[in-house]
């Protein structure tokens, strides 16, 4: 997916104004677009096997073969960090996929019902949001048992009420607008309202938000297989090579921070490509 | 033996040493009469005084005492705070006069009778008298005990299973009589679980004892917060003379790389709880002494046989053929080990045999041979590891031998937490091959193979279904038979011979490497027993901080 | 996180126009949900506890030594009948919720202690951590803010959003670990682990240790308590001091632009005293009630740095507690939890309806 594939869709009926006009915009865009590449054409990109052990263990980097060196069982970092791409930016999108499937039904629901289920929609998510997101994830993936699918859902579910909040309040206020009152008054369908007149008002800020949790996932998913309730070993992922490699934070600090880094980079650019969707909204009405 | 003074402790010690050596275990002889010798006081390090030891644990929650087993770190300070009528002070095997400073074994080995030493108070004044020792023994054995928590596990209940009678025939005396002679009693009734706890206390506290343990140990508890740290202080009257240190503070530290740093600034001058992968810096570090405490510590892999896919013997070997035993001391342990010649008796232990250094070699070209044969190529097998210390890297080594000699390989990682409970659950998916571990808290073979080869234990039943092979019964009588030789080349032939058998003829235990928990200090702390620290025994009268 | 979620969430309801009522309408809505919000938690809390595989009884169990599976086993069943863990899930949930409403939060199933009288000694340690990290927070956040909206579009603005940005990506997992290292180690200026020096004798009275220092006169106590705080509390800081750069930046521009600003500006205002007495005052509405919000993921934050730096609070409670299958512990400490988080909102809300009148009024 290139920028301006996804510039066309940040950019909304109402806003016209293109993104990605400052450097740092231009490389955000980049990076992100970098990631996905490397998720999906990473292991065509180097050469290696992620899993395969070696007596070479703990190489410094600059290594003759190991341009990164290896980890505490001989692997290759490099070909790691390389095949690390995958599962992180898999279970981040998958993640927020969900939250924003969920955040949008309810919000979309409360917004456009109001009343006594709006209430209790919104109840439901002050429940989950009276609870730190690390910790609800913790004890969902827990009690699931830890794993990548148990990993997705903890991570959707728990930031699923952010979405679903802003929905919410976007959706009513495009159900207050003459359009929808109009076509509520012509007797449509409150279903295909809520979807054909009420949901695209909604898109722009939306849109912000969902990169936003994108990257809140990023470091959610790397957070809780650095925490051992995530992507299991063997698989290389940047959260558990970040854990595995702590201990050797004064022999062998790369096997902490290139990890670490990769993972930051991922997330500072998702950041960053939200705020330039915000900023391209920005110049038109607010979110 | 006369009373001795301080002075010449240390060497009534050593003389007692080979009283006992002799004695072997008290089968056959019918008196020990050692009227000296605190155990394991000789005056420390130089009589340094004073200043704060601070001890790094695994957890605390608060609560510390000796029928109810909760974490390692309460249970380092149950070690400090109590004392049993017998102590191990792991620089050899033997039993020795603690609070009991003699006692007489009946010619059957059936009766022991203990008699207590004078002048023993509690950390609440109290004098010692045989009625604590009841009080303390008798918790362990009734569950319906009134000073016992909810949960408690009694952690010292097998003595019951062998008990005929135990009383105390006045304030000095104490008499077990047993059903069956045993002779691993006396080292087990230096282990936490058999520490004597002031009998007033339990009458005034009931089952918050553990809130307010009295024992009288070197260290008397001064305060403690679940989740963070425990204050013992030296206790003036003890009975080996006041520890050097005014004050040992064992603090909860849950995040290894924590550890590491909180060594290296000084914020925790000794620990156990050292991860492997440090000890290489930690070595080049002047800051801290890496201590090279014996090897007594088995990592193992055990097989369910039950299982179709391990159902022939002949995959059971070329799985115990087709590790890199190497490259996990290597990489898993880091070197602090060594490779398993004893099989599961690990060197630092009388009856080590590294004659049977065969049961554990291994020889890849073999093991693809045995899983051809068994057309067994390709086969799932499943493994089962705990996603803590060394046991990832462990078990990432293992996935690749198997997969090596052409096994397909399926693997789960487990929290430490709910590891023990799987291994116990028959029907659990991943009940195949386990990736575990076993501490010698008692310096005698019968404490390994005795356990684990054994048809009905938790590893021949449970873990492993051993106890459901023809053939298998034999081994309860055996390792009874063997336990109850002296220590000598007789018992090591016995335990060598169960152990090649159980080997050779079922292959349900897989040796890995043996090895130690890395005990680390700081470089101005001496007098630290290491070796009892090195399996969670907390000995710390003789240890002292230098320059406080 | 891109709107501040009450600007556009909490609009006047039609409900609370009606009469001169809706303040405190609104309020006693607001109070009484709090209960509702807890009964829930407490049950998602105790449902998810005992989904999770392993259980106690068999920790407790494992502590004896050569005993048989039989054994073993039974022993795990007499433990379990001990802490109730064999009775139907139902019972269990209903003596769970008699005894929260008699305020009794049940004892840890490792060693009986009350987990109220647990909490009782770390709920402050932890309050004292999210305190210390919100006030670092927010003048970092703050003062960066307030410079970035005064430089708009200059390359200080740039800067400093860029390394806002940057500093609430940064992995806060890894960053506890990473800090111990440089400033504890290397650089040796800090220490690594605690609450307190253990060469420190201290008593709690009320277990903060500033107020015990007073109580106590024990002035000794605060310096080491501030440098055993510096550390934990940056790092939970840092992440959220960039998002409140964000917020007072985009909050100040909002109110810069808004009618009665620019009259003042008109009126000859100097720019200074405009940006004190209109601006930022105007704009700390906002600002609140997003810190509120991010009180939550401080503590969610908490759990992870408390563990790291061995620090004695709520957050370690919960971790030990899920490790060890303590239901109990982790039931207690998750409520405290969220009763702090949603009394901290709640604060937030009055404060709010309290000082913006147009928000009552409709």
């Amino acid at each position: 997916m290139t920028a301006t594939a996804m510039g066309s869709r940040g950019t909304t009926r109402r806003g016209t104004r293109r993104i990605a006009r400052t450097p740092v915009a231009i490389v955000s865009w980049v990076v992100v677009a970098a990631y996905l590449l490397l998720a999906l054409l990473g292991p065509l990109l180097v050469t290696g096997d992620p899993l395969r052990q070696s007596p070479a263990a703990l190489l410094p980097m600059g290594s003759p073969g190991h341009l990164l060196g290896t980890d505490d069982l001989g692997r290759d970092q490099l070909v790691r960090l390389v095949y690390g791409a995958r599962p992180l930016l898999m279970v981040a999108l998958a993640a927020t996929a969900l939250a924003t499937a969920i955040g949008v039904a309810i919000g979309l629901a409360a917004g456009y019902l109001g009343g006594r289920a709006e209430q209790l929609l919104m109840r439901l998510t002050d429940v989950a949001l009276a609870f730190p997101s690390v910790l609800l994830i913790i004890l969902l993936v827990a009690a699931a048992g830890a794993g990548t699918s148990s990993l997705v859902v903890g991570v959707g579910v728990a930031l699923a009420p952010g979405i679903a909040r802003l929905v919410r309040a976007l959706a009513a206020r495009e159900s207050a607008r003459d359009h929808v009152l109009a076509s509520r008054m012509a007797g449509a369908g409150g279903l295909r309202i809520a979807l054909t007149q009420v949901l695209p008002g909604t898109v722009g800020p939306l849109l912000v938000q969902v990169l936003t949790t994108l990257s809140i996932a990023a470091g959610f998913a790397a957070g809780m297989s650095y925490l051992g309730l995530g992507i299991q070993p063997p698989t290389p992922d940047w959260g558990y090579m970040v854990q595995a490699g702590q201990e050797f934070l004064y022999t062998a600090p790369s096997l902490v921070v290139l990890p670490a880094l990769a993972t930051l980079v991922f997330v500072v650019a998702c950041n960053f490509v939200g705020d330039d969707v915000r900023d391209a909204l920005d110049r038109k009405g607010t979110p | 033996m006369p009373p001795t003074t301080p002075t010449d402790r240390h060497l009534s010690r050593r003389a007692l040493f080979r009283g006992v050596g002799a004695f072997g275990l008290g089968v056959g002889l019918t008196s020990v009469l050692s009227a000296c010798g605190v155990a394991a006081s000789d005056g420390g390090g130089g009589g340094a005084s004073g200043g704060t030891l601070t001890v790094g644990t695994d957890a605390t929650s608060g609560v510390f005492d000796p029928a109810f087993y909760t974490t390692l770190g309460d249970w380092m300070v149950v070690d400090s705070v109590c004392r049993g009528l017998t102590f191990c002070d792991f620089t050899d095997p033997d039993p020795k006069p603690d609070l009991a400073e003699s006692w007489t074994v009946s010619d059957d080995g059936l009766t022991y009778e203990f008699t207590l030493r004078e002048g023993v108070t509690f950390h609440d004044g109290n004098a010692l008298t045989s009625a604590d020792v009841l009080a303390s023994l008798n918790r362990q054995l009734d569950e319906d005990d009134p000073s016992l928590p909810d949960g408690a596990s009694r952690p010292f209940q097998s003595l019951g299973r062998n008990l005929t009678s135990l009383d105390a025939p006045d304030e000095r005396t104490v008499r077990i009589v047993l059903q069956g002679p045993d002779g691993t009693l006396l080292a087990r009734l230096s282990d936490i679980g058999a520490r004597v706890v002031s009998k007033a206390a339990l009458d005034q506290y009931g089952a918050e004892i553990g809130k307010h343990l009295v024992g009288t140990g070197p260290f008397r508890l001064a305060a403690a917060t679940a989740g963070q740290s425990v204050t013992l202080e030296a206790f003036d009257d003890f009975v080996g003379g006041r520890p050097p240190v005014d004050r040992v503070v064992l603090q909860q530290v849950q995040d290894s790389s924590t550890m590491i740093s909180s060594l290296i600034s000084g914020a925790v001058s000794a620990t156990q709880f050292t991860p492997y992968s440090a000890a290489e810096q930690l070595r080049a570090n002047d800051a801290v002494t890496v201590h090279d405490t014996p090897y007594c510590y088995d990592a193992m892999l055990l097989m369910d046989v039950r299982r179709p896919a391990l159902a022939e013997l002949e995959v059971r070997q070329a799985i115990n053929l087709a590790i890199d035993r190497q490259a996990i001391l290597d990489q898993a342990f880091f070197g602090v080990g060594t490779l398993p010649e004893g099989y599961v008796v690990p060197p630092a232990m009388p009856g080590h045999d590294p004659s049977l250094a065969d049961l554990s070699r291994t020889d890849v070209a073999e093991a693809r041979r045995l899983v051809e044969a068994a057309g067994a190529v390709g086969r799932e097998v499943r493994l089962m590891a705990a996603s803590d210390t060394w046991h990832p890297r462990a078990a990432q080594v293992i996935a690749q031998n198997l997969t090596d000699i052409g096994l397909t390989v399926v693997s789960d990682s487990v929290d430490p937490a709910a590891f023990f409970s799987r291994v116990m659950d028959t029907e659990d998916p991943y009940h195949e091959i386990m990736v575990w571990e076993r501490n010698s808290y008692v310096p005698d073979p019968d404490n390994m193979v005795g356990n684990m080869a054994v048809p009905r234990g938790v590893y021949g039943s449970s873990a492993t279904g051993f106890d459901t092979l023809p053939g298998s019964e034999r081994f309860a009588d055996d390792t009874v038979a063997a336990r109850n030789l002296p220590i000598g080349p007789e018992r090591t032939a016995a335990y060598s011979e169960i152990q090649r058998r159980w080997a050779e003829e079922f292959m349900v235990l897989s040796m890995l490497v043996h090895s130690t928990n890395l005990v680390v200090t700081g470089a101005n702390v001496t007098g630290v027993n290491v070796n009892a620290l090195s399996t969670h025994r907390c000995f710390l009268e003789d240890a002292s901080v230098g320059g406080a | 996180m891109s709107v501040p979620t009450s600007l556009t969430t909490r609009r006047a309801r039609p409900a609370a126009r009606r009469g001169g009522s809706g303040l405190s309408r609104l309020i006693v809505r607001r109070l009484l949900a709090v209960p509702v919000v807890l009964w829930i938690l407490a049950t998602l809390v105790f449902l998810a506890m005992r989904l999770i595989p392993g259980s106690a009884a068999t920790a407790l169990a494992g502590g004896g030594d050569g005993l048989s599976s039989e054994q073993v086993a039974q022993n795990q069943q007499q433990i379990s009948e001990a802490l109730g863990l064999d009775r139907p899930l139902l019972s269990q949930y209903l003596t769970y919720l008699g005894d929260l409403l008699r305020f009794d939060l049940g004892q840890s199933f490792f060693g009986g202690n009350d987990v109220l009288r647990l909490l009782g000694s770390a709920l402050p340690a932890t309050l004292e951590l999210t305190v210390a990290a919100m006030t670092i927070a927010v003048l970092i956040g703050g003062v960066t803010g307030l410079i970035a909206a005064v430089y708009r579009g200059t390359w200080i603005d740039t800067t400093i959003r860029a390394v806002g940005t940057v500093s609430f990506s940064l992995p806060w997992f890894a960053l506890g670990v990473l800090s111990i290292v440089v400033f504890g180690v290397w650089l040796g200026w800090l220490p690594v682990l605690g609450r307190l020096p253990n060469s420190l004798g201290y008593e709690p009275t009320t277990n903060i240790v500033l107020l015990d220092a007073i109580l106590q006169n024990r002035p000794d106590l605060v310096l080491p308590w501030i440098s055993h705080l510096i550390l934990p509390a940056t790092t939970l800081a840092l992440s959220m001091a960039g998002y409140i750069t964000r917020i007072v930046r985009a909050s100040v521009l909002e109110v810069r632009g808004e009618d009665f600003v620019r009259t003042a500006r008109m009126k000859g205002m100097a720019e200074n005293a405009i940006l004190l007495r209109h601006v930022l005052r105007n704009s700390a509405l906002p600002i609140i009630t997003v810190l509120g919000l991010q009180f939550g993921s401080l503590l969610g934050g908490a759990v992870i740095t408390e563990t790291v730096f061995a620090y004695p609070g709520v957050g370690g409670m919960v971790i030990s507690g899920v490790l060890q299958r303590d239901y109990p512990v982790v039931q207690g400490a998750a409520l405290a939890i969220a009763l702090l988080y949603t009394l901290v909102n709640l604060a937030v809300d009055l404060f709010y309806l309290v000082l913006d009148p147009r928000l009552r009024k409709g």
